[in-house]
Order: C-alpha cells, then sequence, then structure tokens
C-alpha cells in the first residue's frame, strides 16, 4: 500500500483547562518525528487522553498549539485533521457491514466505487480479515473488531495514527498478538503513530519513544531504554518497571542514607532518590560478604514468591522500607528463605539518584 | 447548527399550517347567526319553527351550538370572546345579569303586549312556557302507579330509580318543596335547606343528569322510573313509543326567553332575529312541534293528541299550576345554582 | 392514553470520554430551548396563574381556601378521592403482581402475549375502554345479568365500586410494567439459593423476592395513586355526581360554577397533595428504579424458570381482565339498536355508517388526526433537540433540572392541567381552536419523546460521533450516517407515542373544545354524556383496531428483523 509522507506532530506548550483549578494538560510540549511510533504512558488522568484528543480535534485547546507537518491545526475541526482514531470501545458502526465501515472513510471523500472496492479488499487483507467484508460488527470478536477498526483508520491514507488505549478491552493473550500486529502495520506502512497506554510493558514494546505522563505534565520522554536505565525521575523510575528506592542527600563523598554512606557519581541533585533495580541487586549472607567496590545494605526477607522465570524476593530494610530483589533460576548463590537476614549490594554505576 | 436551523424550521412550518387552520376556524360571519339552545329535538324545533323562515327572509342563515348554558356564557363574555349571538335560556339569568353578561335589547321592534305583564324585561323576551312534569314508566308502575308529586319522595311505596337534571331554575326545587307538603301559595321565599333536606332522602336513588339530553336518554332507555323532566323532553320521549305517563295535580311551570349575550358581534341581526320568533306564528310553530306554551298570548298553537296529553296548561281541572317567581329568581338564581353544585358533589 | 405519570425522571445520558464546553454546550443550550419555552408557555404558565388566581380573584386574599375549608364538600371529597385512590393502588397491586412475576417466568412467545396484553390497552382509547365499564355496569348490562343468575341484583353504574373496579382495571397496565421491569432485574437463582439455605418457598417469597421487588412496587404505587387522585374520566363516566371525586368537582366548579379562583385554590391543593405524596413514597421507596425502561420494550431475558399452573391462572385471569373490556366494545357496535342494550338484539352496520357519513363524527376524526400529526410533527422534534441538549450537556445538576421541567406535565394531575390550561386559553382565545389544541397536546406529548429518545441515546456510543469526524465526516454527514441510522427507532417510537397521546387525550379536549372544533374523545365523551350517540360503539372499535394496529406494526417489524437477523 502506497503511502503518503508521513506527518510529524507537534505540540507546543499545549495546555488544556476544564476550569477546575487543576489543569488537565500542562504546557506540554513534545516533538514527534515523521513516522515514529510515539506513545503515551501513564496512570489515569495523567492528561494522557486528553492530549490525544487535543491533536484529534475532539477537544478544544485552552492555550498552546498543535502542528501537523508544520501547520498549526489548533483550530480545526476533527473532521478536517484528516487522522486516523482507533478507540478502545472500537466504535466501529454496528448499522454498517465490515465492508462498509472501512469504505466509510472513502465514500466521505467521493473516492471513485472501483477504487473504493479494491482499497477495501486490500485493507482487509491488511489486517488478515479477507472473507469477513459482509459480517457485522455485532458478529465478530472483540480482536476482530479491533483489527476492522485499524483497517478502517489506515485505508484512507491518514496523515497519522492515533491509538486510545485500543488493546484495553481484550484478554491477554488477544493483546499480545494485536500489538505484533500494530507494531507490524507500523512497519509496513510507515505512519507516524501515537499510541495512548497505562500498561508499561505495552509501552516498552511498541515504541520508539516514550513520554511518560503524570499529572498535566510529561515527566521524561526517551527511548524505552533510556526510560528504564536512566529514569529522571522517582515517578519514572516507579512507573516503568519495579524499583528499590532509598531516600537521601548527598555530600561531599557520596550518598548517605540513614547510616550508611554510599558511593555515588558526583552529578546530580543535591537531595533526593537513590533508585537501583532489583534485578541489579545481588545477594549475599550478610554485609561482611559484600565484595568492595560496591555499595550495600542489610535486608530482611519477607517473603520469597516462585514466579516462573525467575524468584522474586521481597525485604524489608532496616529503616523498615521495602524493597525487591530477583533472582533468576540458575543463579549459583542458595536462595534464601523467608525470614533470613541477608544483604543486598550493586555496582554504582547501575544506580541513579534522581530528584 | 443545521440540526437546530432544521428543527426551527420544521417548527416555523407547523405553526403557520396551524395558524393557517386556525384563521378558517375563526368566525365573524356577518350573515351567520350563532344559536345555543337545548340540542335534541327540542332545538331541532326551533329550527324548523324560527330560522327557516328567518333564512327565507333576510338570507341569514344559522350556527346551532348547544345545550345553552349560563357557565359558559360567563366563561365566553368574562374572556372577552363571546361566540354565541342569541341564546334561549332561562328567564332569571339575563335578568339577574342584565348588562354584565347580556346585552339590552332594543324592543322597538316588539309588541310588548302580546306578552304577560312583566315577563318581557331589558336584557330578554318570553319564548315559551313549560312545566316541569312528574312522570313515570308505567310498564314499571302497572299496578300502583304514583298520582302526586309527593310520591316522587315515597321510596317505600313507590320503589325504583328516580331522575331529574342539575339544574334549579326549571322548578325542581318547587316540586320537591310541594312534594314535601309545602302549600304551593307558601313557596316564596324557598325554603331552600328544606328542599335540600327532602332532596337527601332521595339522594341514593336518583341520577342527575348532566342536561336535558342525558335526562331524556334516560328515560328513553328506562334507565329511570320516575322523573322531573321539563315537558318539551317528556313528548319527545313518549313520541319514541317509551311506556311514560304525567301525573297531574300540582305542576310548577316556568318560562324560557331569548337574549343576547354581551359582545355578540351581530348584536343587531340577533334583535332582529328575536323579534321574528317570539312573533305569535313562529310561537305557535314551535308549541305544536315542541309541546310547549307560546309565551306569546295571542299564538293559537294546535297540538296533536299526544302533545295535547303532556300539556299542563290545558286547564285547571287538570292540574294546578304555580309559576315561578321570576323576582326572587332573577335575584337568587347563580346562588342557588351553586349551592346546589356544591350540595350534590358532597 | 391521556395522562401518565412517570415519576422519576430520565436522567441525562451518562458520557464517558470529555465533551467539549464552550460553543458546543451553547449550542446544546440552543438545541432544549424551543421545547422548554413551550412547556413554559403552555404548562407553567398556566399552573402558575392558576395559583396566582386563587389568592386574588375575585379579590385579593385567601377567601378561596377559607370557602374550600368550610363548604362542607372539599374536604370530603378529597378524603373520598384518598380513600378510593388506596383502594384502587391495593386492588391493582394484588392484580399486578402475580401477573407480573408471571410474566418473568414465561417464554418468549408468552411474554410478547402479556406484554402486549399489558401494552395494548395502555395504548387503546381510554374513553372507548371507559364506555365498555359503562356496558358492563349498567343495569341489563352483563355484570347485572351474571349477579341476577345468583339471586342478586347488582347494578355498579354510578356507584363508588363500580368506579373502584373500572379504575382498577384501567390502571392496571401502570402497576403491571414497573413491577415487571423491576422484577426482571431479579436473579431467580436467589430463590434456589435461600431454599438451599433452609428457607421454605413462602418464606423465600417473602424474605428474599419481595424486598428485592420493592423499588418496582413503590414506583407502580406511586404511579397508580398519583393517577388515581387527579382521574377524572371513569368518575365522570361510571360514577355519579353524589360520588364525586375531586376531579369532578374541579370540573364542576370550572365549567358549571365558573369559580376560577375556587377551581385555581382546589387544584392548588390538590397538586399540593400529590407532590407531597410523591416525595413521601419516593423517600420511603429509596431509589424507585426509572419507570422510563419500563415503557420501552423490554430484550428478551432468557432466563426461566417453569411456568406452572400458580403462575398461568393468574396469568390468564388478569390478562382477560385486561382484554374484556375490549373485546365487548367491539360487537358492541354491531348493535342495530339506539341504546346501549348489551348483548345487542339485533346487528347491523348502521353506527359504522353513521360514523362514515356522519359530518360531526368526520369532523372530529379529521381534527384528532390533523391535531395528533401536527403535535407529533412539533413534540418529536422538539423533544429530539432536547434530548441530544440534554445528552450534551455536562453538568449534572443543569441537566438534571431541566429534564425534571420537561417531564413535569406527567407528575401533575391531569385535570389540573385541563383546567388551567382552560382557563388562560380561555382569555388568550385559544379555547376551541385547532392551535389551542396542538400546543396543549404537545406539552402533554414531549415528556413521551423526551423518554423515548433519550433511553436510545443513553444505549448510543458517543464515540461513533468522534469516529465519524476522524473519518473525515462532518458534523452533518456524521449525524446523517451515522447518528440518525441508530436512533432512528428511538425517535420514531417517540413520535408514534406522540400521536398516541394526542390522538386519544380526553380530558384536555373536553376542556378546550368547542361546537366548531372538537376531537374524536371529546365526541365520544359528549355522545354518552350529551346526547346519547351509539356511533361511538362504532367509533371506540374502529379507534381501537387502528390504534392497536399503529403500536403493533413496529412490534411487528421488530419480530421480523430477529428474524431475518438470526437465519443470517
Amino acid at each position: 500500500m502506497t503511502q503518503r509522507t508521513a506527518n510529524g506532530i507537534v505540540l507546543a506548550n499545549l495546555t488544556k483547562d476544564y476550569g477546575t483549578g487543576q489543569l488537565a494538560v500542562d504546557a506540554i510540549s513534545l516533538d514527534i518525528a515523521p513516522g515514529e511510533f510515539m506513545t503515551f504512558l501513564g496512570p489515569s488522568g495523567s492528561g494522557k487522553t486528553t492530549t490525544l484528543n487535543m491533536i484529534a480535534g475532539f477537544e478544544e485547546v485552552s492555550s498552546g498549539s498543535v502542528l501537523i507537518a508544520d501547520r498549526d491545526v489548533s483550530a480545526q475541526p476533527a473532521h478536517e485533521r484528516n487522522l486516523g482514531m482507533v478507540f478502545q470501545s472500537y466504535a466501529l458502526f454496528p448499522h454498517l457491514t465490515v465492508t462498509q465501515n472501512i469504505a466509510f472513510p472513502l465514500v466521505e471523500r467521493r473516492v471513485p466505487k472501483a477504487e473504493i472496492a479494491e482499497r477495501v479488499a486490500e485493507a482487509l487483507r491488511l489486517v488478515h480479515l479477507d472473507e469477513y467484508g459482509a459480517r457485522y460488527p455485532r458478529e465478530l470478536s472483540g480482536g476482530q473488531q479491533q483489527r476492522v477498526a485499524l483497517a478502517r483508520a489506515v485505508v484512507f491514507r491518514p496523515r497519522a495514527l492515533l491509538l486510545d488505549e485500543p488493546l484495553g478491552a481484550l484478554d491477554r493473550k488477544l493483546r499480545a498478538s494485536l500489538q505484533l500486529e500494530i507494531r507490524a502495520l507500523h512497519r509496513d506502512l510507515g505512519l507516524t503513530c501515537v499510541f495512548v497506554t497505562h500498561d508499561q510493558e505495552e509501552a516498552l514494546f511498541l515504541s520508539d519513544r516514550i513520554a511518560v505522563f503524570n499529572d498535566g505534565k510529561i515527566e521524561q520522554v526517551g527511548t524505552p531504554a533510556e526510560l528504564y536505565d536512566t529514569p529522571e525521575t522517582l515517578f519514572v523510575a516507579r512507573f516503568l518497571g519495579d524499583s528499590n528506592v532509598f531516600p537521601g542527600r548527598r555530600d561531599a563523598d557520596g550518598f548517605v542514607w540513614g547510616d550508611e554512606h554510599w558511593a555515588a557519581a558526583p552529578s546530580g541533585p543535591d537531595r533526593g532518590y537513590l533508585v537501583v533495580r532489583p534485578e541489579r541487586l545481588a545477594v549475599h549472607d550478610s554485609l561482611d560478604s559484600v565484595p568492595s567496590g560496591r555499595n550495600a545494605v542489610a535486608a530482611t526477607v519477607t517473603s520469597r514468591v516462585f514466579l516462573g522465570t525467575h524468584h522474586r524476593l521481597d525485604l524489608r530494610f532496616p529503616d523498615g522500607s521495602g524493597g525487591t530483589a530477583v533472582s533468576p533460576l540458575g543463579g549459583g548463590t542458595e536462595l534464601p528463605s523467608e525470614g533470613r537476614g541477608i544483604a543486598v549490594s550493586w555496582d554504582p554505576d547501575s544506580q541513579r539518584v534522581v530528584a | 447548527m443545521t440540526k437546530t436551523s432544521h428543527s426551527t424550521a420544521l417548527l416555523a412550518t407547523a405553526v403557520a399550517g396551524v395558524v393557517a387552520m386556525t384563521g378558517c376556524a375563526a368566525g365573524g360571519d356577518e350573515d351567520v347567526l350563532v344559536y345555543a339552545s337545548y340540542g335534541g329535538a327540542f332545538q331541532d324545533a326551533q329550527a324548523s319553527a324560527w330560522q327557516e323562515g328567518f333564512t327565507k327572509e333576510t338570507g341569514t342563515t344559522f350556527e346551532n351550538a348547544s345545550p345553552s348554558d349560563m357557565a359558559q356564557i360567563r366563561a365566553m363574555v368574562d374572556a372577552g370572546r363571546t361566540t354565541w349571538d342569541a341564546v334561549d335560556t332561562n328567564a332569571y339569568f339575563p335578568n339577574q345579569f342584565c348588562g354584565k353578561y347580556f346585552e339590552e335589547i332594543d324592543l322597538s321592534g316588539i309588541d310588548t303586549s302580546q306578552f304577560e305583564e312583566g315577563s318581557v324585561s331589558d336584557c330578554a323576551v318570553p319564548a315559551e312556557r313549560f312545566a316541569l312534569l312528574l312522570v313515570y314508566n308505567s310498564e314499571t308502575y302497572a299496578d300502583n302507579p304514583p298520582t302526586s308529586l309527593a310520591d316522587f319522595l315515597d321510596t317505600d311505596a313507590f320503589p325504583g330509580k328516580r331522575a331529574t337534571t342539575r339544574e334549579v331554575s326549571t322548578g325542581l326545587l318547587e316540586s320537591i318543596l310541594v312534594a314535601d307538603g309545602v302549600d304551593p301559595d307558601d313557596l316564596y321565599p324557598l325554603d331552600v335547606d328544606r328542599a335540600f333536606a327532602a332532596l337527601d332522602t332521595i339522594r341514593d336513588d336518583t341520577t342527575f343528569a348532566e342536561n336535558n339530553g342525558a335526562l331524556q336518554q334516560l328515560v328513553s332507555d328506562e334507565q329511570a322510573d320516575m322523573a322531573l323532566i321539563v315537558s318539551a323532553r317528556a313528548l319527545t320521549v313518549a313520541r319514541d313509543g317509551v311506556p311514560i305517563e304525567p301525573v297531574w295535580g300540582q305542576t310548577i311551570t316556568t318560562f324560557n326567553s331569548l337574549a343576547i349575550p354581551k359582545g355578540s358581534p351581530n348584536l343587531e341581526r340577533a334583535q332582529e332575529f328575536i323579534a321574528y320568533a317570539t312573533q305569535p306564528e313562529q310561537s305557535a310553530k314551535f308549541a305544536e312541534l315542541s309541546g310547549t306554551s307560546p309565551a306569546n298570548r295571542e299564538a293559537q298553537p294546535d297540538y296533536d293528541d299526544l302533545a295535547e296529553k303532556f300539556n299542563a296548561f290545558a286547564g285547571d281541572e287538570r292540574t294546578e299550576t304555580t309559576q315561578l317567581d321570576a323576582t326572587w329568581w332573577s335575584k337568587n338564581v347563580s346562588d342557588v345554582q351553586n349551592r346546589f353544585t356544591t350540595w350534590l358533589a358532597g | 392514553m391521556s395522562a401518565t405519570s412517570q415519576i422519576s425522571p430520565v436522567r441525562g445520558a451518562q458520557h464517558t470520554g470529555g465533551t467539549a464546553t464552550g460553543p458546543r454546550a451553547h449550542g446544546a443550550l440552543l438545541l432544549v430551548l424551543p421545547a422548554l419555552t413551550v412547556i413554559a408557555i403552555a404548562f407553567v404558565f398556566p399552573l402558575a396563574q392558576s395559583v396566582v388566581r386563587s389568592f386574588n380573584d375575585p379579590t385579593l386574599g385567601v377567601q378561596n381556601y377559607t370557602a374550600l375549608l368550610h363548604d362542607g364538600v372539599t374536604a370530603t371529597v378529597i378524603l373520598r378521592t384518598l380513600r378510593v385512590a388506596a383502594l384502587v393502588t391495593i386492588v391493582t397491586l394484588l392484580l399486578a403482581y402475580p401477573y407480573a412475576y408471571a410474566m418473568t417466568k414465561a417464554g418468549p412467545t408468552g411474554r410478547a402475549i402479556m406484554l402486549a396484553l399489558t401494552l395494548l390497552p395502555f395504548w387503546t382509547s381510554l374513553l372507548a375502554r371507559n364506555f365498555a365499564w359503562m356496558l358492563l355496569l349498567q343495569d341489563g348490562g352483563p355484570v347485572q345479568q351474571v349477579s341476577a343468575f345468583f339471586g342478586k341484583d347488582l347494578v355498579l353504574l354510578g356507584t363508588q365500586t363500580g368506579v373502584t373496579i373500572a379504575m382498577s382495571q384501567v390502571l392496571l397496565p401502570y402497576m403491571i410494567l414497573p413491577l415487571y421491569s423491576s422484577m426482571q432485574t431479579i436473579d431467580p437463582r436467589l430463590l434456589t439459593a435461600a431454599r438451599g439455605l433452609g428457607a421454605r418457598p413462602l418464606a423465600a417469597f417473602l424474605k428474599v423476592y419481595l424486598p428485592l421487588s420493592r423499588p418496582g412496587v413503590v414506583a407502580g404505587v406511586l404511579l397508580v395513586f398519583v393517577l388515581s387522585l387527579g382521574f377524572y374520566v371513569t368518575p365522570a363516566l361510571i360514577g355519579s355526581p353524589q360520588q364525586s371525586l375531586v376531579a369532578q368537582l374541579l370540573s364542576s366548579r370550572t365549567r358549571e360554577l365558573v369559580d376560577f379562583g375556587g377551581a385555581g385554590a382546589l387544584g392548588t391543593v390538590v397538586l399540593v397533595i400529590a407532590m407531597s405524596i410523591l416525595i413521601v413514597i419516593s423517600r420511603v421507596g429509596r431509589g424507585a428504579s426509572t419507570v422510563s425502561s419500563a415503557a420501552a420494550a423490554p430484550t428478551s431475558g432468557g432466563r426461566r424458570s417453569r411456568m406452572g399452573w400458580g403462575d398461568r391462572i393468574p396469568a390468564i385471569l388478569v390478562g382477560s381482565i385486561l382484554l374484556a373490556p375490549a373485546l365487548l366494545v367491539i360487537p358492541m357496535s354491531f348493535s342495530a339498536g339506539t341504546t346501549f342494550q348489551f348483548p345487542p338484539d339485533d346487528l347491523s352496520l348502521r353506527w359504522y355508517e353513521s360514523f362514515f357519513t356522519s359530518p360531526r363524527w368526520q369532523h372530529a376524526l379529521q381534527n384528532s388526526i390533523t391535531i395528533g400529526v401536527l403535535v407529533m410533527i412539533v413534540a418529536t422534534t422538539l423533544g429530539t433537540a432536547a434530548a441530544f441538549a440534554l445528552d450534551r450537556i455536562h453538568g449534572r445538576r443543569v441537566s438534571g433540572a431541566i429534564n425534571t421541567a420537561l417531564s413535569l406535565p406527567l407528575a401533575v394531575p391531569n385535570i389540573v392541567i385541563a383546567v388551567s390550561i382552560y382557563i388562560l386559553f380561555l382569555r388568550w382565545g385559544l379555547s376551541g381552536t385547532m392551535l389551542g389544541f396542538v400546543l396543549a397536546h404537545t406539552v402533554l406529548a414531549i415528556p413521551f419523546v423526551l423518554v423515548a429518545v433519550s433511553a436510545t441515546l443513553s444505549g448510543y456510543d458517543r464515540r461513533l460521533t468522534q469516529a465519524g469526524a476522524s473519518l473525515g465526516a462532518t458534523p452533518f454527514a456524521t449525524f446523517r450516517r451515522v447518528t440518525l441510522p441508530l436512533i432512528l427507532p428511538g425517535v420514531l417510537s417517540g413520535a408514534v407515542f406522540a400521536f398516541v397521546t394526542s390522538f386519544d387525550e380526553v380530558v384536555v379536549a373536553i376542556f378546550l373544545k368547542s361546537p366548531r372544533v372538537t376531537t374524536l374523545p371529546a365526541l365520544m365523551y359528549d355522545s354518552v354524556t350529551l346526547e346519547i350517540d351509539p356511533t361511538i360503539g362504532a367509533a371506540s372499535s374502529i379507534v381501537i383496531i387502528a390504534t392497536s394496529i399503529v403500536v403493533l406494526i413496529p412490534q411487528l417489524i421488530q419480530i421480523h428483523r430477529t428474524r431475518k437477523r438470526v437465519a443470517s
């Protein structure tokens, strides 16, 4: 399927004010490159869907602007923006067949009949639903309906594709298979995609870059690896993957947490949180067993859970706070049992200090 | 927004259409008189005796409405939209409300000497005299028929369903009082409380019909065994072959008048009509058809046998007639009617 | 049907996701303005005028109210009305409960029949049904003949007992529908669970089922009681003035005594009583379910336990009660005689001939149809626009208030509405005019349209509109291609409601009619009270059959469509 040049989307100080006192979207600026798969990730109420709706034109912009291919579309009505949209509830027209649904945007654009038939057939092939043209949406499963929605959203060669938690209504296995389909679609069509989700695994899997939303602001934008390995805020550290969090402050030599004094890189905030991923923790019998050059802390194992691919150890630190360590099978060390006092250590390079 | 303009257009069309239709319905035709009376055969007789001739002479046609109802007249005059030009109504309302709800009539075209002394008033010209007859179903009371007004109140000796209308101004209360034992000469001022007390004794056995037409139907349908019914209606029922007989002895009589509701758009024409309708020839014709007695003393109706049978004005040997006191009623008619309506609902 | 009181207002459609504020919300207010205006002019204003008049006609003060207290009649009549209303409510509850319960257990065909029996009288001429009762209860009628067989001479026409019986039958559907609607939501397995825990069937019913059906009971009781309070036609036709109910009192005060101030006072008193009862029972009932859902045809439940004879007998009994009067009218219409004797001695088509050739009847029929069509157009347009507006408006308080305002005509006793409109329209010169009828009937019809369309809209996914926009369709194109086809059934059913409401409306018509402009129901009323005209038999039969067809056609289409869908 030939594709027009994909368009980039720029958000400039985009704000949405519902007049409730708190801004739903607070001066967000973001540059989405043409052909990029950008995910808006965040908890409910973080403003990600509202931002998407402003891009689509379903919400009015309070201040700031939305630019598509360098043109300001903030005041343009939704039906003129030429953006494909996929909804969580599929939003297929129940009174039209699959073919009629997909043909809808083409009919609206007065595409000649023969060409419509051809392009609809092509779209159905793209989502592997070739024989389903004459069915009605209610006769299809959830996954099939979403694929029809996808076909409908791309058949008219939109400038970009917007997806609002499209897989939220599907069960785990279906979600996984559709994630693959979406990724394939993105690759084949080269479309700019903006994908909204609260599921961090999904975001990590699909995205070129992720924008993490919190309370109407973007906490951090980056590739999945960047966000995972080098989170810049506590929120991002916590939202993406698990973290062990030690609040404290810097001094001349490193990081102070309670009685502990750990090595830390000189740069970074004065007061903050030291975060370490669970998989970076090594388990020792006691602090004495910890080799030099590593930061360490004593801990008690509060529970030990077998999760198939690994063990998870829930820990309690001396100050009462909790943490997690994971221990893959095949690891040499003997696994501590519940209630055991142990020590965990990590390479200072694998820690981050965030504000 | 398209939806709004769509609906506005529709609404505008609808309103325009309705207004257009309403326009057709509105009247105000010079050559049509709206005449209100009591409907049925009674009004048909008036149309035949009075309206046909008038139309021939003047070209004015009639639209007949019914029933003639004081409340309706009050409502329309109060609202400033009088649609009736001439009405047949009891004599007392025009007297009580002369100038307020009724127009003063230009009597220059009427020879008032033809009418009984004091019956012509500023706002009304008498048209017909009639009686409130006590009739009974002769099949129900084959063995033991009622013979006097008192029998109407006697549910022990004469069990059965009674019926009357809700009008007080045609002699109902007087008939009840006489039935209760009051001497006809001592009727006025009416002891209304006593009349209600007497009515209370037959309250559960009596159907108070909404109007004369309904009463007539009750008697016709033989859903009533005894009735106090105006003579014209009794005659109609008898003419239909229903077995009813009149009870003589004491009979209360009254008369109706023609009047013009205040604000009628056709005042002059209506006056001409009233003058015409109350002339001897027309009066006589109506009397023959309806069984009433003409108010115009110079009218000479030629009754058929059946009409004669129900004629209360045949003479004292048949029955002693007592005419309603116009003065008393002219002052009290609306109060008493109100009281009756209220009493009935309780 | 002239008066229904659906008590709990329909909640505005829920919408997920953000809706635009600003211009779109203003557009929404614009949409609802026409409906609000009509309700304000032809309903709120007349009522307000009535109340005002009660305090200043003929002179300023509370004389009208003190007169009511002291005339010795009003108090009696009000108490009598309350008594009858209570009796009617109890009787209908006792009859409706087993019937509704049986309905939940019936199979799809059985349920469809039982529902049709419930809905049909609901939509067929009120006047025709009351006429049927007159035939049944009169001297020489079937009830008397049957009772004579047992040695008693029961003439119930003109008695309070007769009125109670007739009113119970007429109001029965209003008790069945809310009950059924609420019972449908009760999981029958709960009863099984109760019995599994050791409860005997009666105890299980009393302790589990009955309390769960409470919302339906409360809604039904509310509906029937308030309706009974203001009921006019049945007491007027079946009862006698000596046993007047408050509606007859109100009518006579207006039309016979022309005491507009007193009528205003009495109307205000009735209104206050009705509103108080509404509030009290609503509070007691704690969240009675919305009756509106009862008006829409329920989707097939599918859940059923077997229907035993304990269910069949009440079903058949009550079903016959629902159907009988209508059935009576039709053979009656073929009577050759001029009276209302039943069964007719001779058969003839003369009354049908009379109906179709009499200028009076044909005029009345034409008027009814014209007014009905106009009301249908106006009310459907205004009501649909209002439903859309309510769907869009963000603030729950605002939309709730507007909803209540538009639904008010359902909660106010019909006789009070009729009287206040009559008095005001007299002054405006609208009494006895087509415009007057259309205005008054539109006011009564709008709530029905609102209910029907709102119900459909609440099932409509707003995302579909957004989807249409995202696919490049202008707002109008989206409305035309997406929204309209999907809400059309609701709009059409609202239109049918509006037409039938107007076509069958009796009480307001009795007041607004004039010799020149009268409607079919008003003429039918006259032909039983004024000049007995047996043509009413033919008219009633025709109306019953015609409205039945009009109401059944959408149902049949629905069934046909379902069959087609299942087959494909």
